[in-house]
């Protein structure tokens, strides 16, 4: 159990490190760009094994988003976003599964299933979770037309991140 | 049995899923607003040692820009101090037991400026007798009000806060109003309630009021860069350019007024 545990603890804390260490740093410019972020973690989310139980997943999500939020300073805010995309994740795998369907046992990399799918898989998951991201943060503020901007500069900007990393971690292929 | 197990495999992810929201949710409503203070008061202290830490490691990498503001501001203490003595002539040195202002310096070891209510916290606390309501300025600028402090670190609603108001005037002719800010721009405030029938020109300096007992007088702020008059209302909405650049300070100065309690009392008082 432990050590298949292991490499997502890992992965886990060096994503969240990174995040609130370094990322939460970034701001792309003046006026409207200072909106944009880089948001890494919800890979950890990602890359989870398929074989998992649903219940488990939510709940390593959960506890991610709830880490990130200490540093943040946004109790709850990353948490129930990250909630929210795990929840949804089955959801989003059914919908650009591959031809031959899944197999337990593989895992959720670009390895397995190729660039498109795993640009695709990036793609749609952070689009969710960002949207729900800036939707649970208006709580408190802002507006729709700033939801959209925001979301759609927090996207580029992770989208970009996360395949970058992927080509520079798994050159495989 | 059998049944609630095949119950918990089938809806056990929706379960998790709705609880673990709602817990979410609460967590929203219940600490982003007022009373974010109290989540913040039991984990503050974990998450402050931790940026401490890496507050020290980016002030290394940004020692010489520190280094040359330190410079800047010196010779503007300097320029300040000479000119005055110029004019008024030698006097005895200020014997510090007739100051009224007695400034703590600080380091940010944590700071935003993109959020709709931004905070800050420095590594001065009540330890160096830091406690609530003190005011906190910038070489340039204010950076806002302490709100709440622990054993080494204290906490500052940032003037980019929706919650924040403080006192400023108009330095050419004293008219004054409440800074505040509108969650948009980090570089701009807004200076509210100065009256219509004031003269107004774009490029004033905006300061301090000293109308609290928070700030003294005269710490210039930023400069008027727009105004008009609402409709219906009585007095301009200004926009102020700041002087600081929020999100390149790492150095503040802590504001102890050594009459504050006393001039609160009285205020409680009335």
């Amino acid at each position: 159990m432990y050590s298949e545990l292991r490499p997502h603890i890992i992965r886990l804390l060096l994503l969240v490190l990174l995040q609130v260490l370094v990322l939460r740093q970034i701001i792309p410019g003046d006026g409207w760009l200072r909106h944009g972020e880089v948001i890494l973690y919800p890979l950890f989310i990602m890359m989870l094994p398929l074989r998992w139980h649903a219940a488990f997943i939510i709940m390593g999500a959960f506890f991610c988003g709830l880490i990130t939020d200490l540093f943040y300073d946004t109790p709850g805010v990353h948490a129930a976003a990250s909630t929210l995309t795990a929840f949804l994740r089955p959801l989003i795998l059914q919908i650009i599964s591959p031809r031959s369907g899944y197999d337990p046992k593989q895992q959720l990399t670009r390895s397995t299933f190729g660039p498109r799918w795993f640009a695709f898989y990036a793609g749609t998951f952070l689009l969710v979770h960002i949207l729900s991201l800036q939707i649970f943060n208006v709580f408190t503020f802002y507006y729709f037309t700033e939801i959209l901007w925001r979301t759609l500069l927090t996207w580029i900007m992770s989208f970009g991140v996360i395949m970058l990393q992927d080509l520079i971690f798994n050159p495989k292929r | 049995m059998i049944n609630l197990l095949y119950f918990l495999t089938r809806y056990g992810g929706l379960l998790t899923f709705l609880v673990l929201e709602i817990v979410s949710i609460y967590l929203i409503v219940r600490f982003n607003h007022t009373q974010r203070d109290i989540y913040l008061n039991s984990s503050r202290f974990y998450a402050a040692v931790f940026y401490d830490k890496t507050a020290r490691v980016r002030e290394y990498a940004t020692l010489s820009f520190t280094a040359d503001s330190l410079g800047k501001e010196n010779a503007q203490l300097y320029n300040r101090l000479y000119n005055q003595l110029a004019q008024s002539g030698p006097e005895t040195p200020l014997d510090s037991a007739f100051a009224t202002f007695d400034f703590v310096p600080a380091r940010i070891i944590k700071n935003s400026i993109n959020l709709p209510n931004n905070s800050i916290t420095l590594d001065k606390g009540e330890r160096d007798s830091i406690s609530p309501g003190m005011g906190v300025m910038l070489p340039n600028g204010v950076l806002g009000i302490v709100r709440s402090t622990s054993i080494h670190f204290c906490r500052v609603i940032s003037v980019l806060n929706s919650q924040s108001h403080i006192s400023a005037a108009i330095l050419r002719n004293s008219s004054f109003g409440t800074l505040t800010w509108d969650g948009k721009d980090p570089g701009i405030l807004t200076l509210e309630e100065i009256p219509k029938h004031i003269v107004l020109q774009k490029g004033d300096t905006v300061a301090t009021s000293g109308h609290s007992a928070i700030f003294p007088a005269g710490i210039p702020i930023g400069i008027v860069r727009s105004y008009y008059v609402p409709s219906g209302s009585n007095s301009f909405k200004v926009e102020v350019a700041l002087f600081a650049d929020l999100s390149r300070i790492n150095r503040a100065y802590i504001i102890r007024n050594r009459f504050w309690e006393e001039i609160h009392s009285l205020e409680v008082v009335e």
